[in-house]
């Protein structure tokens, strides 16, 4: 071992100065600065200890880069861990917002988390309509549905074609159950046009869902008489035809 | 090239001070192990109803959470509205 020191290592002209052969190491020793005002060419990629400005070009392996998967549809954190690109918990499916988690939602215009802001739920569907505890036979009685959020709109065109006997004062069936919002007597309104064949005449019907059920019951005008207004009428007939709509709300 | 139908119980839910049970019924369309369409139809079991007809799994629900107390407080709940609401 031998030690020399000089100030200057200059290679003959038009000649390379060559630092060892093949199987040997130069070191650089922990606080010496290499410094270099000129070109460096074939320098391979470092393993480690390098600064990203100093990359002039090339690639490096992503495992250098940081752990996790490395791919189109990762991206790199500033943590150095590759994660899955877009929303936490959300992914794309045919250009479609899609969640993880079936109860996750949206919060509408608000930019803080707020419970009353959250919608999370749409199902479209079905569903089939009965007279609670009353004999019938049906030749039209499957509903639709739409629910966004906690509203639910419902629809159906009814046609009764038998009765029997038993109660006929609640068409039943609706999809989800309403919110009970006061008490036994919080209904919801909604509408029905272009009935016939109901069981009791009358003038005027203002059908109603149920507060905390999945009925649709009736008031009834059955005079001009302004106030001569029945409740849960008995609306129901053999040869009953109505169309109901309306919106409700859910817990 | 095997196309099959199914009817999936896609949803039990439990709602509601009385413990209502809502199932969602899904029609299921597949070709060769690829769904081709889904479609929901709903129904709701209150403490009051006959379930005897109702899958293993949902009976087993609505025996879990309607308890002798809910099934009481419904029907009193259903008493108040009829005679009142």
């Amino acid at each position: 071992m031998s030690k020399i020191e000089v100030d200057k290592v200059d290679p003959q002209s038009g000649t390379t100065l060559t630092l060892g052969t093949s199987g040997d190491t130069v070191s650089i020793p922990s606080g010496v600065t290499l410094a270099n005002s000129g070109t460096m060419t074939g320098v391979p990629v470092p393993t480690s200890g390098i600064a990203a400005s100093a990359i002039d070009s090339g690639t490096i392996a992503t495992a250098r880069l940081g752990s996790g998967t490395a791919s189109s549809s990762t991206f790199l954190r500033g943590d150095q861990t590759f994660a899955a690109a877009g929303l936490d918990g959300w992914s794309s499916n045919s250009g479609n917002l899609l969640p993880a988690d079936a109860s996750k939602g949206i919060y509408l215009g608000v930019n803080s988390a707020t419970a009353a802001n959250l919608l999370d739920d749409y199902e479209e569907g079905t569903w089939t309509a009965t007279i609670d505890s009353g004999n019938f036979s049906f030749s039209k009685n499957t509903g639709y549905y739409r629910k966004v959020g906690k509203l639910v709109y419902v629809q159906i065109y009814l046609v009764i074609s038998g009765y029997t006997s038993g109660s006929r004062v609640n068409l039943t069936g609706l999809p989800f159950t309403s919110k009970n919002i006061s008490s036994y007597d919080g209904h919801y309104p909604i509408s029905c046009t272009r009935f016939s064949g109901v069981h009791e005449s009358v003038l005027a019907v203002y059908p109603m869902v149920t507060a905390g059920g999945t009925n649709i019951k009736c008031d009834t005008t059955n005079s001009a008489g302004a106030t001569n207004t029945s409740n849960n009428v008995e609306f129901f007939g053999s040869s009953t035809q109505v169309r109901f709509g309306g919106c409700y709300i859910t817990d | 090239m095997a196309i099959t139908k199914e009817t999936q119980i896609g949803k039990i839910e439990v709602v509601g001070k009385y413990k209502s049970v809502q199932v969602r019924t899904d029609t299921v369309i597949i070709e060769d192990s690829n769904e081709l369409s889904r479609q929901y139809h709903r129904h709701v079991l209150h403490p009051d109803a006959d379930i005897t007809s109702e899958t293993t799994e949902v009976q087993g629900v609505c025996n879990a959470v309607w308890t002798d107390q809910i099934k009481a407080d419904y029907a009193t709940f259903k008493a108040n509205q009829e005679n009142n609401g």
